[in-house]
């Protein structure tokens, strides 16, 4: 009996233009924008409703703000230049830059564990205003991505990494979907960061 | 791995380090916007134009979407951008509320909710 192969993890399909991962990354990445669309718009309504909002500066630290922005921004750098380096077959300079990315990610969480700590060593919960209750569901669930990219990340960084001498190509599209992944997990926040912290 | 290829592959990375440094730029230039202490409405305009120059700028080059060729991937992304409008101009199609008669005014049509017609004792 012969094993069953999965198709299109490398080559593209003709009929969608891409292989299959890369569509499903999109497809999720689509239904991600969706959910972040529409947090977007409840914040919207909720600032709009509101007869008083605070400015975020006034609450939040703009400079831990702005450090966990450049913090992803060169994650961002970190990741793709992880997969640049797998298309040219240097798989020593793959393992630095994916653990830079994850090491920036543990950091950014980090500066979030440690703002969320003095918000409520202030005592300031989600349940003390709207805008901090939109402010811990946004950066929240924010949190949660990047959590589940570190896993993922660190998967590839150490077991998955096996595939590298076993299937090369398949291992280096499995890099580059875990880096659109990421990009958008750093686009969201390029939004977040100005609308809670700055306005 | 041929020779040209690499060279290509270096181009590329040349052409990242620069999105990279763009986007820190930006980055840095909102931050110092906010420090200008513009009024509110000026601060959101240039605050959310610089946030979508930068999506434009990792969505295009780090997501590869100004060199992708794929109808499907356009549809895909198409669609949820029109989902993402729409949600996000709801709060102002509520605001101007376009279908008469379904708001409710509170200060024109207080609802009588004197001790009688609620049998409070």
């Amino acid at each position: 009996m012969s094993t069953a192969e999965i198709p299109f993890t490398v080559e593209s399909r003709k009929d969608t233009g891409l292989y299959n991962a890369k569509l499903g990354i999109w497809l999720f990445l689509a239904s991600e924008m969706m959910l972040f669309g529409a947090l977007f718009s409840s914040y919207i309504l909720l600032r709009v409703g509101a007869t008083n909002w605070p400015r975020g500066s006034s609450i939040l630290s703009v400079p831990l703000g702005a450090l966990n922005t450049t913090l992803l921004i060169t994650s961002s750098l970190t990741i793709i230049l992880s997969w640049a380096a797998l298309r040219m077959k240097d798989f020593k300079k793959y393992k630095l830059y994916m653990g830079v990315t994850i090491i920036l990610a543990l950091v950014f969480l980090g500066i979030k564990a440690y703002e969320y700590g003095m918000k409520f060593e202030h005592h300031l919960y989600p349940s003390t205003s709207t805008f901090m209750a939109i402010y811990f569901t946004l950066t929240g669930l924010h949190a949660l991505h990047i959590i589940g990219g570190i896993v993922v990340n660190a998967y590839f960084w150490g077991p998955g990494s096996r595939m590298w001498q076993t299937d090369p190509e398949r291992f280096t599209n499995r890099i580059e979907i875990a880096g659109l992944y990421w990009h958008f997990v750093d686009l969201v926040w390029l939004f977040l960061f100005p609308v809670l912290y700055l306005l | 791995m041929s020779a040209t290829n690499i060279d290509t592959i270096k181009n590329e990375i040349r052409g990242y380090i620069t999105i990279f440094s763009a986007l820190l730029i930006l980055s840095f230039v909102t931050v110092g916007i906010f420090y200008l202490q513009l009024p509110l409405g000026f601060a959101i305009f240039f605050a959310l134009l610089i946030s979508a120059i930068q999506a434009f700028l990792a969505a295009g080059y780090f997501m590869h979407l100004i060199s992708e060729k794929m109808l499907l991937l356009y549809a895909i992304l198409a669609l949820t951008v029109v989902f993402i409008i729409f949600a996000i101009a709801l709060p102002s199609i509520e605001h101007h509320n376009p279908i008469t008669g379904t708001i409710y005014q509170n200060e024109h049509h207080q609802p009588n909710i004197s001790a009688e017609h609620h049998n409070v004792p």
